[in-house]
Formats: C-alpha cells, sequence, structure tokens
C-alpha cells in the first residue's frame, strides 16, 4: 500500500515532519505513518496526527543500527514517499536506505511537493549561492531540516501504533564514549534575537561592546567563521555559516560582517536582518532589511545607549 | 589495514560561479578544484598511509574533465588513482554516483578503509559515503572528526550535533570525515614535481557491468538559479551617526521590539 | 614557443598562492613594521621545497625550473614583496651562481644547505664610496698561501645579517682594474666577518640590508668561485637572473596594487557613483592593468629562456627597463586613485608603493640595462 512514511530518531523532528507529511497528504490521498524507534516517541506521534505508527523494537540502541530494518519496513510497505529529518544521524540512516531501495533521495530539501506523480523539492547547492529545483522519481526519499515545519499538534488525533521486533545488531560495529556536547549558554538555533560579530572586530577585549550590545537587546552573542574557527574568540557552536548553525530569529543584528554568502545562507531564515560595516558595498547590504554605514565602533556603542533608553 | 582508498569528487569552483542579471548561473569563469572536504579526506589517507606504512590509493569519477585532476590529487600523498571519465556524470545523481563508484570499487579489489569527505562542495548531498557502505554492504560511519587505527581495527570519532561518540569497526569500513579532522598540507615543489611519475589508471564504465537503470539519475534537476534574497534593503543615510541609529531603532520598534526584557 | 602553463606549474602556481594568503599576508603588515627578517616564513618555505626551486635534485632542489621559480614569486610578492626579495637573493644570486659556476666539490659543500634553507644566501657586491664596473674596489682579497685573506667593507648586502653563506666580490687584482674582481665563497660565521649596522629602509622592509666589515678574513683557496677575474662576469649574470625575478617580484607587487584600487574604486561614491565609472580613473586602471600583463608575458618568456640554456641576458634586461617603468607608475596611479585611503599608512597601497620601488631600484652600477640591450642590439 503506498504511503507517505516520516522518520527521525528525533521525536521533535519527527512531529515537524509529520507537518509536512499531512501537506503531501492533501495532494495525494495516501495514508501517513511514522517509524519510531522508542515508546515515548511512538506515543507522541501517534497522538500528533499519523494514521500508523510502526514501533521498531531492536536490540542495539543507536539509531544509525535501524537503517537495514527501515528500508526493509518500506520495500515491503511500498513507501512512495519518504520525509526523513535532516539531523545528521538523519542523513547518515536516510542515504543508507535509499541505497538499499535504490531510490532517489534529496538532502536539505526546503520544499516538497506532490507534482504529476513524482516529488519536486528545491534545495541551496554552490555553498548557499543558487537554489535548485528537482524532481525525484517514485518511490523518493527526502531529508528536511529540523525547524522548516511547525511541530504537529500533540493532541492531533491517535494513530495505531504496530510494534515490530527487529534484528539490529552487527557485531562488526561497536558504540562508546557517548558524550553530550556541552553548550556554553543558550544554544544560537533557537534563540529569538542573535548578535552577530564578524572580522570587523580589532580585538577579542572588544567583545564587551557586542556583550554589552546583546544584554540591551535581549540577545544571544554569535559570529562569523573566522571569529570561532581561527580567532577562537567564541566557540565554535557560535558561529553561523553554510558549515556551521542556521538561525532563524526574530532578529538578527550583524556587525563587522561583509555578507559572504557562506555566512548569509546561515541567517536567510531570520525575519529581520540588521546590518552595520564599513564598507557601502558589502554584501551584506543586499542581504539585510536594514543597514548603517559605518564603524561598528562609533554605531554599536550608540545603538546599545538607545535600545537601553526604550 | 593493509590498503586505503580515499574518494574524491572534481568539482566547479564556486568561488568563481557568477549570477547573471536574470539569475541563471554564469560558469564561463569557473576552474575545477579537488572539493574542499575530499581535500581533507585525501589528507586523512595520507597521514594515515604515512604513520601505519600502508598504501593509499584514489577513486575519482566525473566527466573527462578529471584527467586534469589526476597530478593534483598524487601531489597530496597518494600512491594511485583510478579514474573514471564518463558522460553519465554529467546528470549524475548521488545514486548513480555510489553505484558507479561501488562497482569500480568491487572491481579494484579489498580496501580496508574507504575515506570521503562529508560532503560535496558542489552539490553538499552528503550521500556518497553512506550509500557506498550499503551497496558494499560494509558499515559507514560519518561525520568524523578522528581516526585512529590499533589492533586491526578503526576507531572513529563522530561530532555529531548534540554528542561526540566512538564507533569502533573491525573489517572495512567507509568514513566520511568533516574538514575539522585535519589542516591539508599545502603540496611541495617536490611532491608536485613528482606526481607525474605516480601511477594513474582509467577505469571504464563499460567494463563494470551495470545496468542501464543503475546508471540514470532518479533525481534529475528541473531549475538552477542563483538564491537571491527579497529584503527591504533600507540604509539610513544621514549625516550624524545618533540620527541613523534612531532612525534603526524606530524601525526595529514597530517589528521586532515591542517586547522588551523577552 | 608555448605561453601556456604545464599542469606542475599551474598546480605550483596554486599552491603558492595558497601558501602566500595562508602564512604571508596575514604577517606581511608586520613584517613591515618592524623590518625584522621573517624567519617563521623562510621556515615554512623550506617546508614547501622553496628555497632550491631550480637546483638540481641531487642537492637536494626541487627541479622545477626557473618559471616555477618565477610565479612563486609573484604570488609572494602579492603578499609580501620583502618575503619575496628574501628568496630573490638567496636564490637568484647566491644559489644560481654556486649552481652556474661553482666546481663539482663547491656545489656539493653548499648548495645542499641552501637547498634545505640551513643556511640562506646572499650577494656582498656593493660597497660604500666605490663605483662597481669601474673596477675600484676597496674590498681586496690577496693571497697567501692556500687562502685569501679578505679586507675592506661591502654596504646593502640584502639578507645581510641573516644569512649563512655570502659571495663577496673582491679585487685580487688591482692592476686590472674591472678584471680584477673576483668572487669568494665565504661561510657568515668566519672569523674577522662581522655586520656593522642595518639599514632602515624605505620598502622591502624585512629583507634585511646590511653593513658588512671584513677585517682580515681568511677564506680558502677552494672559495674562489670561478676564475680569478670572472667576478664582474660573474656578478652581471646572476644579476640578470635576478632581474627576470625583479620582474616577477614588479607583477605581483602591481597586479595587488591595481586589485587593491579596483576594490577601492567600486566602493568610493563620488557624486553619487562610484569612482570606478570615471573614465579618468578607468584609464589608469587599463594603463596599469595591459602594462602588467605584458611585464608578466615577458617574464615568463625569459624565464623560459634561461630555464632552456638559451641567452637571456639582454632579455633580462629589457625586464628591468621596463618594470622599473611600468611598475612605478602603475603605484602612483594606485595611490592617486585611492586619494587619502591610499596615502594613509594603514592601508597596503603605501607599503606596495615603497615596495615596489625597492624592487625597481637598480642594484649597482652594473645594473644599466639601457646599456645591456644597445650592447646587444649594436653588436
Amino acid at each position: 500500500m503506498p504511503g507517505i512514511w516520516i522518520y527521525s530518531e528525533d521525536s521533535t523532528v519527527a512531529r515537524q515532519l509529520l507537518t509536512a507529511g499531512q501537506e503531501l497528504k492533501k495532494t495525494t490521498d495516501q495514508s501517513v505513518n511514522v517509524i519510531a524507534i522508542t515508546d515515548e516517541a511512538a506515543q507522541s506521534l501517534a497522538g500528533a496526527g499519523a494514521d500508523k505508527v510502526y514501533l521498531l523494537k531492536g536490540i542495539s540502541a543507536w539509531p544509525e543500527s535501524y537503517a537495514g530494518v527501515i528500508d526493509e519496513l518500506l520495500k515491503k510497505e511500498q513507501a512512495s514517499v519518504v520525509l526523513i529529518g535532516a539531523t545528521l544521524r538523519g542523513k547518515d540512516v536516510a542515504a543508507k536506505v535509499a541505497a538499499k531501495l535504490q531510490a532517489g533521495l534529496v538532502t536539505d530539501a526546503l520544499t516538497v511537493q506532490f507534482v504529476n506523480d513524482a516529488i519536486e523539492t528545491t534545495r541551496l547547492m554552490y555553498g548557499g549561492l543558487a537554489i535548485c529545483t528537482e524532481v525525484v522519481s517514485l518511490p523518493a526519499l527526502v531529508t528536511i531540516p529540523p525547524r522548516t515545519f511547525a511541530e504537529a499538534s500533540e493532541t492531533a488525533g491517535q494513530g495505531e501504533i504496530i510494534t515490530v521486533e527487529v534484528t539490529n545488531e552487527d557485531s562488526r560495529v561497536v558504540i562508546s564514549n557517548v558524550c553530550p556536547i556541552v553548550r556554553e549558554g543558550a544554544d544560537i538555533a533557537t534563540a529569538n534575537r542573535i548578535v552577530c560579530v564578524g572580522r570587523g572586530l580589532s580585538k577579542q577585549e572588544d567583545m564587551k561592546l557586542v556583550e554589552e550590545l546583546a544584554a540591551a537587546c535581549g540577545a544571544e552573542i554569535a559570529c562569523t567563521r573566522g571569529i570561532s574557527e581561527d580567532y577562537h574568540w567564541l566557540p565554535n557552536d557560535r558561529y553561523i555559516g553554510i558549515s556551521g548553525q542556521k538561525v532563524k530569529p526574530e532578529l538578527y543584528i550583524g556587525m563587522g560582517i561583509s555578507g559572504q554568502v557562506q555566512h548569509v545562507v546561515g541567517i536567510r531564515d531570520a525575519k529581520i536582518i540588521v546590518a552595520i560595516d564599513t564598507n557601502e558595498k558589502a554584501p551584506i547590504f543586499e542581504a539585510a532589511d536594514y543597514g548603517i554605514v559605518g564603524d561598528l565602533y562609533e554605531v554599536v556603542p550608540l545603538l546599545t545607549a538607545a535600545l537601553q533608553k526604550k | 589495514m593493509q590498503k586505503l582508498l580515499v574518494c574524491y569528487k572534481w568539482v566547479l569552483d564556486e568561488q568563481d560561479i557568477k549570477i547573471a542579471g536574470d539569475l541563471s548561473l554564469d560558469t564561463g569563469r569557473a576552474k575545477y578544484k579537488i572539493s574542499d572536504y575530499d581535500k581533507n579526506a585525501i589528507e586523512e589517507g595520507a597521514l594515515l598511509a604515512e604513520l601505519h606504512g600502508i598504501s593509499v590509493e584514489a577513486l575519482t569519477f566525473g566527466t573527462d574533465a578529471v584527467k586534469q585532476s589526476l597530478k593534483d590529487a598524487l601531489s597530496r600523498g597518494l600512491d594511485k588513482v583510478y579514474w573514471i571519465g564518463d558522460a553519465a556524470s554529467e546528470q549524475a545523481d548521488a545514486f548513480v554516483t555510489a553505484n558507479v563508484l561501488a562497482a569500480a570499487i568491487k572491481k579494484l579489489g579489498q580496501y580496508d578503509l574507504i575515506l570521503c569527505g562529508e560532503g560535496s562542495a558542489d552539490t553538499y548531498s552528503q550521500q556518497t559515503a553512506p550509500r557506498l557502505a550499503a551497496l558494499l554492504d560494509i558499515p559507514a560511519v560519518t561525520f568524523v572528526q578522528k581516526i585512529t587505527v590499533a589492533d586491526g581495527k578503526v576507531i572513529a570519532t563522530r561530532k555529531l550535533g548534540d554528542c561526540i561518540e566512538e564507533v569502533t569497526v573491525t573489517g572495512p569500513v567507509v568514513i566520511s570525515v568533516l574538514p575539522e579532522i585535519n589542516k591539508p598540507r599545502i603540496p611541495g615543489l617536490k611532491q608536485v614535481m613528482a606526481a607525474a611519475k605516480k601511477p594513474s589508471e582509467e577505469v571504464k564504465v563499460s567494463e563494470l557491468g551495470i545496468a542501464a537503470e543503475a546508471l540514470t539519475a532518479k533525481v534529475r534537476a528541473v531549475s538552477r538559479k542563483g538564491y537571491v534574497m527579497d529584503r527591504k534593503k533600507v540604509v539610513f543615510k544621514e549625516a550624524a551617526q545618533a540620527d541613523n541609529v534612531a532612525k534603526l531603532v524606530a524601525s526595529l520598534a514597530q517589528h521586532v521590539l515591542e517586547e522588551r526584557g523577552s | 614557443m608555448s605561453y601556456a602553463l604545464t599542469e606542475e606549474q599551474q598546480l605550483i602556481q596554486q599552491n603558492a598562492r595558497e601558501f602566500a594568503t595562508e602564512y604571508v599576508e596575514p604577517a606581511a603588515a608586520e613584517i613591515d613594521h618592524t623590518a625584522a627578517h621573517p624567519a617563521d616564513i623562510v621556515k615554512k618555505m623550506i617546508e614547501q621545497d622553496f628555497l632550491g626551486i631550480f637546483l638540481p635534485g641531487e642537492f637536494g632542489g626541487a627541479e622545477a625550473g626557473y618559471l616555477s621559480y618565477t610565479l612563486i614569486i609573484e604570488e609572494l610578492s602579492r603578499a609580501s614583496g620583502a618575503v619575496a626579495a628574501v628568496l630573490l637573493n638567496h636564490a637568484s644570486l647566491a644559489a644560481y651562481s654556486i649552481n652556474r659556476w661553482g666546481s663539482a666539490e663547491q656545489k656539493q659543500a653548499y648548495l645542499p644547505s641552501l637547498c634545505q634553507g640551513e643556511k640562506l644566501g646572499a650577494f656582498a657586491l656593493n660597497e660604500p664610496g666605490a663605483a662597481l664596473g669601474a673596477g675600484e674596489h676597496r674590498v681586496t682579497a690577496v693571497k697567501d698561501g692556500d687562502s685569501y685573506v679578505l679586507s675592506g667593507r661591502k654596504c646593502y648586502v640584502a639578507n645581510g645579517g641573516a644569512a649563512g653563506l655570502y659571495i663577496v666580490f673582491a679585487q685580487t687584482d688591482p692592476e686590472a682594474g674591472a678584471k680584477g674582481i673576483s668572487a669568494f665563497l665565504v661561510d657568515a660565521k668566519t672569523d674577522g666577518l662581522s655586520v656593522a649596522r642595518l639599514i632602515d629602509k624605505m620598502g622591502l622592509r624585512g629583507c634585511q640590508s646590511a653593513e658588512l666589515v671584513f677585517d682580515q678574513v681568511k677564506v680558502p683557496a677552494a672559495n674562489l668561485l670561478g676564475a680569478e677575474g670572472a667576478g664582474l662576469a660573474i656578478a652581471a649574470e646572476a644579476l640578470a637572473a635576478a632581474s627576470i625575478a625583479e620582474g616577477a617580484m614588479v607583477v605581483g607587487i602591481a597586479q595587488a596594487a591595481m586589485e587593491d584600487a579596483v576594490k577601492y574604486g567600486k566602493q568610493r561614491i563620488q557624486f553619487r557613483r562610484p569612482i570606478a565609472t570615471f573614465p579618468a580613473i578607468q584609464s589608469m586602471l587599463a594603463e596599469m592593468a595591459a602594462n602588467i600583463h605584458m611585464l608578466r608575458l615577458a617574464v615568463y618568456d625569459a624565464a623560459s629562456l634561461l630555464e632552456n640554456g638559451q641567452a637571456f641576458v639582454a632579455e633580462a634586461a629589457m625586464i628591468k627597463l621596463f618594470a622599473a617603468r611600468i611598475g612605478q607608475s602603475a603605484l602612483i596611479d594606485v595611490i592617486q586613485i585611492e586619494g587619502g585611503y591610499g596615502y594613509s599608512q594603514e592601508m597596503v597601497a603605501s607599503r606596495l608603493y615603497r615596495d615596489v620601488k625597492g624592487a625597481v631600484i637598480k642594484n649597482s652600477s652594473l645594473d644599466f640595462p639601457e646599456k645591456i640591450i644597445a650592447g646587444n642590439l649594436l653588436a
């Protein structure tokens, strides 16, 4: 029975994909099924509007070890579209499943829809320089970045939970030393307001300027790649860019940032982008809603003072 | 641990690509390069080969243009490069690429460790390594920031969004590496001059016994346009910065700053 | 003759650009500011096999050819003329001379350490108050048994103080004038050889320029380079080889300056448009672009002649002549385009202006390109 299938090892993301699945369901009357690998996830997703939830119970808790059983299930059920969360684990599993199914897979799709019995997607390529529209023949797999869709409400309905015992151990692989990455401060990926600093800042001592502005508008501090990777003035999880964080704040204020495409691709979802830079012709001004051409050492303190007054 | 293989891609340098007025892409002045993260994979292969005294070879699939990549690749510490230059790569998606690479690897022999970059600089689909592993029926370890070889096993440290994990694999494995795994050395002159003397070998797609269906892309590009954001682009140009700041704050108040202290 | 670079040359050029961007550019302003010899960068250049680029493999050279060498000089010059000058004086003057005129023993004794960068090379040619071509050298070399004893002062020794090996030009036969000058290989640590002072220069700061004192410096007779009396001929040809590389330096410096002016011209708004749209600015940019292009081709050509063992001295002189003209005019125009911004010491253009002068300045009274070209023409 062809269907729209959803999987993410992260149940929050799976609930977001459920929204996407429901959208697809509108144009093609297929059931929306979710694959879960934990009890809690299964419960949550069943309540969020999935028609069926397949709870895979294997011995190995390593999410990647489910790739083989997921592909068997999808083959058996003749899935037509598979949406997988584009977390790092999700991308890993999606590609393995796609290979076994000898199917096409689009990574990090921004949009996904049914068009003429195939799936049409859009995604960025060339480091964020270009946007590409692609058509994938069925069965089609698509990985979708977290927070692309809103989460389906946890009380949207009650689907059936089908438990499947599976064998997912692989004696060749041993997992060990799993340590959470400790974040210093908040996760900028979910921050509502962000103040971002680039190479326009001359020295580390001047970060104080940035901190004061961030405090004045209740924002998290982020940076461009050079500030963390080259200068180490901020930890790596603070840099926004194509190989760093992608953010979706209400407000982004960038200072001393030229606005190269590799950085801008990480802020494109911001509601309002403000830029402060000395170079009138800096690309950041093409990417901003509001801009001030000037020396950040002059402008930022003025801005901080003005915000503190409000 | 005897033989290492690195898969690399010869791509257009995205820095050279221009967006025309009508948003079409102008690749006329674009030069080719070894995809950035593949350089990290090659460097990792070279470092492991040097450390353990073993051989490291490379495999690349592209159009005829890949012939220009051989000396570049061989100057980076590789012993030999196998190249597949075929028109099929023009429209190839990750599905086709993985099918071709897997078939070639099956023909070339047993490799203990296959290294790939995390994703290519042009399409960044991040699929090649896991697909390859699935087709070869061996484990894949992706997003790796450190590799150690000990007691015939490969220990790979992965850096995932919220955690770090160590994966130990016995037997052949495919690993995709993060750019932070190493800093590729710039090849010295002697390495560049010696590249011409190192072996390279063509592998023909027609000799790999791949079904036509497996060479036909499942994902087809319909359009590619320059990505341009639609922003207000208001720049405050008063003589005094204080005035510009005032105007900025006023504009923000309308949209964003209603709730202070949130 | 093909002007297309080989695959190796293209890779070498690419790698040199990456090296210059990664390691030289970030240090360039500081090197200019302190004028200190860039020992760290030299160490990194050794790792890239830059110290023996065109020298034979049997002595540890990379055998990459003189054209590859000029490509590297150009790339280094884009980032720092001083760094390029350090390499140029070591390679085109010292290493070239030993490779060209050294005996088998001398090559074996000195080239490996030059190629591996254990020692930097330098020429000690000019003297305070003595004209080189006139053969009135005051640094004398007096034969004493199986040694020569050198006495006198040399000035403007590039890499002076940092070098491990000097090729010193001294008067062995005062009666013979110009034909009585000989070249000697002198180890920097030799007793009696000292650095009197370092000269604070206008540009190419970082390529140390020193005054050397020879106080009864005893040099083994085996260290005579070439025959007695051949000194001036050796210097003339080595300077010609250096002229080609100096041309590459000018190409690199002028190219960097032009790109800076272009970037500036696109940004700077006057009368509501970027100044790059004004014909006056465009004329200046067009002129320098054409000149740099021509000079680059001339450098490639002369380097190829040298590499192929063909006569190159006249072409090298043409490069010296042309580079001085177009290099200086390009930088004058760049400073003008950038106006106050360009004139400021904080910006890169003013350093490039000072450096290009150093690259084209005639090194000695032997450096008379017009005479060399005319001499060749009228022979």
